[in-house]
């Protein structure tokens, strides 16, 4: 009994803190606004618009996600977003510019997001049909692939938001800060999405189970 | 698609595509030995990986007529004699499309040891992967390397994004060409068979 409530108990505090994080989105959502940064606002909607996404997946999808997946995600993109504003206490310089760890943070948390999805997606995939396999050993070897190539076009991304930034004049919503930076950024890319390989797979067979489900029903309906 | 890939889409079983693909493996384990005495150890794995997904097929049927396809296994060896990665956006292009290349002969020696099963949508998405990510590890690798042995690396990150963009062009291009391949294969069986038993 007592330990369900505790269970109880810290899934409450989880959502609650998944809620001061949105609320502190739209606060720096309001921020951005008000000094008329197009990144600060850029970053904090789009982090907005994905922590809807749980909710969303519900409603219309039915798949529940528990509390402690939709924190992970919340808190990824909020710190994120975080990290864009300029703060009082840094003599208003961003946490991306002041510090050298905020980067290399966050890229480990979004790419633990990334392959967090890859694995449930993907083993979603292998228990409905027999002619995808992959054992333990080799799925560790994909992810790590998946969350390399996804750290590679993530990077061409940021380097040509950038260009076509230049081209048309208008302000560059992602930074690249140089060659070091983007050879860190995978690395930093990658102990995310291994920690998430090795240590997070067991979180995610629920959620894997629920888009299994989906996809059982789908291609009964056909 | 919703089947296994077959791998007999990449094994032939003919002698002068063997005695081809045989001569290849020899000179691809000349230049794995060769790179290794030279401590090029991408090269080294490169060519030894291309000479066992080579002859895979030949191992698990122990039959030495059935080898990949020797043009195809010509592909895989470009990187090879290209002589680095960065020289022109061409040639990295030309690199990607073949380490794509591959990556898809490693699906098939995977599928072939039972290690591995993947439907034909599947081996295309991980082979377009596989190629990005190579690009990365290159980029990690040849970065450590250049800080700790002096090797040579791009110079800005402007570079390093070409390479990127290379790869990634040469990945979807060669992601494209293996599924025109399949859907035209599986047709093609659809057509012989009669239209049973191949999409089950």
């Amino acid at each position: 009994m007592s330990s369900r409530t505790k269970v109880l108990v810290s899934g409450r505090t989880q959502a609650a803190l998944v809620r001061l994080l949105q609320l502190m989105m739209v606060v720096l959502l309001g921020i951005g606004l008000y000094v008329g940064d197009a990144s600060i606002m850029t970053n904090a909607t789009i982090g907005l618009l994905v922590t809807q996404l749980p909710a969303v997946l519900e409603r219309k999808y039915e798949i529940t996600m528990n509390v402690g997946l939709v924190l992970w995600i919340t808190l990824a993109m909020s710190l994120h977003a975080l990290g864009t504003v300029p703060l009082p206490g840094l003599d208003f310089e961003s946490l991306y510019g002041a510090t050298w760890w905020w980067d290399h943070m966050t890229h480990a948390l979004s790419s633990s997001l990334v392959v967090g999805s890859a694995y449930a997606i993907t083993r979603a995939f292998q228990e409905h049909t027999e002619h995808l396999h992959m054992g333990p050993k080799f799925t560790l070897v994909y992810l790590l692939i998946f969350v390399m190539a996804f750290g590679v076009f993530w990077e061409l991304i940021e380097f040509y938001v950038a260009i076509g930034a230049q081209v048309l004049g208008i302000p560059r919503v992602l930074t690249q800060y140089g060659l070091d930076d983007t050879v860190l950024d995978l690395v930093y890319n990658s102990i995310g999405g291994l920690l998430v390989a090795i240590f997070g797979t067991t979180y995610l067979i629920g959620i894997s189970d629920q888009l299994r489900g989906r996809l059982e029903s789908g291609s009964t309906d056909r | 698609m919703s089947q296994q890939l077959p791998e007999e889409w990449f094994v032939r079983d003919s002698r002068i595509n063997a005695a081809i693909s045989w001569l290849l493996v020899i000179a691809l384990v000349v230049v794995a030995i060769t790179a290794l005495f030279e401590l090029l150890f991408v090269r080294m794995a490169l060519a030894a990986l291309a000479a066992f997904v080579a002859i895979a097929p030949a191992l698990v049927s122990r039959a030495w007529t059935r080898t990949v396809p020797w043009p195809l296994l010509l592909i895989c060896t470009i990187p090879l004699s290209v002589g680095g990665i960065g020289l022109s956006f061409l040639a990295d292009f030309v690199t990607g499309l073949s380490i794509a290349a591959l990556g898809m002969l490693v699906v098939v020696s995977l599928q072939l040891t039972g290690r591995v099963r993947m439907t034909p949508n599947f081996a295309v998405f991980f082979v377009v992967l596989a190629t990005l990510a190579t690009a990365g590890f290159w980029a990690v690798g040849s970065a450590v390397s250049s800080q700790y042995l002096g090797t040579v690396f791009v110079e800005t990150n402007d570079d390093l994004m070409m390479i990127f963009t290379a790869a990634t062009l040469a990945g979807f291009v060669a992601g494209g060409l293996f599924r025109g391949y399949f859907r035209h294969r599986l047709r093609a069986n659809l057509d012989r068979i009669g239209g049973e038993g191949v999409s089950a």
